[in-house]
């Protein structure tokens, strides 16, 4: 197993992500490894969620349907969340779009396919912030 | 006084008469007022006369015509030669004209020398009585023709402090073509996004700025509204009407400005960069990001089973 999954303490992750194989996957090799996952398949339900709890890390995909990823990164005023936010996507980000990321406070873009174990030291390193 | 004594020998009806009014109203526009102009016009044309022939043949009282005279040398436009009495004769149309041009040149540079002076004066003046306006923000302005609108923009580019919003389509920003429109928006310092209808027959308009800036309008929004927003805090918004003359209203009405600004974002959201592949491509970048998801699934298939096995490994 990956070094980078050696991670002691136990994370709480959000998956916002409209394909469910995908946030399915995630959530089974993280819950593997202890930690924490909570899953929103809609954009709505992700924001909803991620409004009340708190979450060491959250993954959010762009391209979803009715409230995509922008949308929701418009609603969300606190940086502390921002700042724990991973994008993970299989649309193109645009410079514009990587800037106004970075603009922000979202240092970690990541476009599918993604290695996992990129994935899991991204995911490390954003839970230590 | 008639055209024919303003220049002896050209009736009434004629197509040169024609030109000499259309030449008169011209002057105007140049700052001089009508009989200046009709007392130019008989000297270029008839040549040097004394104050009581031009008096005599324009019609104008004596005291009047030396008033004029005296003027329009003052604006470098005639001279007088020496010799009792005085007579007096005009420089040629179009060294007139560069004078004429010259001196409008020198006023609005003294006008703007002065703008300093005047706000420093100003602001030493006290407030007498003067309550809270509460239309402070809310305030409204009809501008009409191409020039005032240009000053607005101009204005409103210098002063923007986070951002410009532009939406409209390119038919309505051809109008600024050959002015500094384009310019005002280069030099703009803060972000600048434009939502414009980009055809290649038209996208010229917007020539020299970055392409990076400027997202595909839907052709469905074609010709419907135009705006300028400047820092969700004003508003130019362009009214179309053919029929006349180019018009605009400016506005910092908060909730007007909010309502605009509100719609661009929709409008931006959804629409494309004009740098990027436009809906023809679609299914092409669909298919793209389907396989990648794909791809990213496979690796995490891949990953899970490596590590039950690791795991498994272990147990035994």
């Amino acid at each position: 197993m990956s070094d980078s999954l050696s991670v002691k303490k136990e994370l709480a992750v959000l998956i916002i992500d409209d394909n469910e194989q995908i946030t399915k996957m995630i959530s089974t090799f993280l819950r593997l490894n202890n930690h924490k996952c909570i899953i929103a398949n809609d954009g709505k339900y992700g924001l909803d969620t991620l409004q009340k709890e708190r979450f060491d890390v959250i993954l959010l995909d762009l391209a979803m349907p009715e409230l995509d990823g922008y949308e929701i990164l418009e609603k969300i005023k606190s940086p502390d969340k921002l700042s724990r936010i991973i994008i993970l996507t299989a649309s193109n980000i645009t410079k514009e779009n990587q800037k106004k990321f970075k603009e922000i406070g979202i240092t970690t873009i990541l476009q599918k396919p993604v290695d996992i174990d990129v994935l899991l030291e991204k995911i490390t390193t954003i839970s230590k912030c | 006084m008639t055209m024919e004594e303003v220049v002896e020998g050209i009736s009434h009806g004629t197509k040169h008469y024609e030109s000499v009014e259309k030449i008169n109203k011209i002057l105007l526009q140049y700052g001089l007022t009508p009989n200046q102009s009709k007392i130019y016009i008989h000297l270029t044309k008839s040549g040097e006369k004394t104050a009581s022939e031009l008096s005599k043949n324009l019609k104008i009282p004596r005291t009047e015509t030396y008033h004029l005279l005296n003027s329009l040398e003052q604006k470098g436009i005639i001279f007088s030669i020496f010799g009792k009495p005085s007579r007096f004769n005009s420089i040629p149309i179009n060294e007139a004209v560069t004078v004429l041009i010259n001196n409008e040149k020198k006023r609005i540079s003294d006008l703007e020398s002065k703008k300093d002076t005047i706000l420093s004066l100003w602001n030493t003046l006290p407030e007498i009585g003067k309550q809270n306006d509460d239309s402070e923000d809310n305030r409204f302005q009809i501008l009409q023709g191409r020039n005032p609108i240009l000053v607005k923009i101009e204005q409103m580019t210098k002063t923007a402090n986070e951002c410009i919003h532009i939406l409209g389509s390119e038919t309505n920003f051809i109008r600024f073509y050959h002015t500094d429109f384009v310019e005002f928006l280069k030099n703009v310092k803060v972000r600048l996004e434009i939502l414009t209808t980009f055809s290649e027959k038209g996208n010229y308009v917007f020539e020299g700025l970055e392409l990076e800036n400027i997202k595909k309008l839907d052709e469905s929004h074609k010709e419907n509204f135009s705006f300028i927003i400047k820092d969700d805090s004003e508003v130019l918004f362009f009214i179309n009407n053919p029929e006349s003359e180019f018009m605009a209203i400016w506005t910092d009405s908060r909730s007007f400005v909010m309502t605009l600004e509100s719609l661009f974002r929709l409008i931006w959201r959804k629409s494309i960069f004009v740098l990027e592949k436009d809906d023809s491509s679609t299914i092409e970048n669909e298919f793209e990001h389907r396989l990648r998801e794909i791809e990213q699934e496979k690796l995490i298939l891949n990953y899970l089973q490596k590590n039950f096995h690791i795991k498994n490994e272990g147990v035994k």
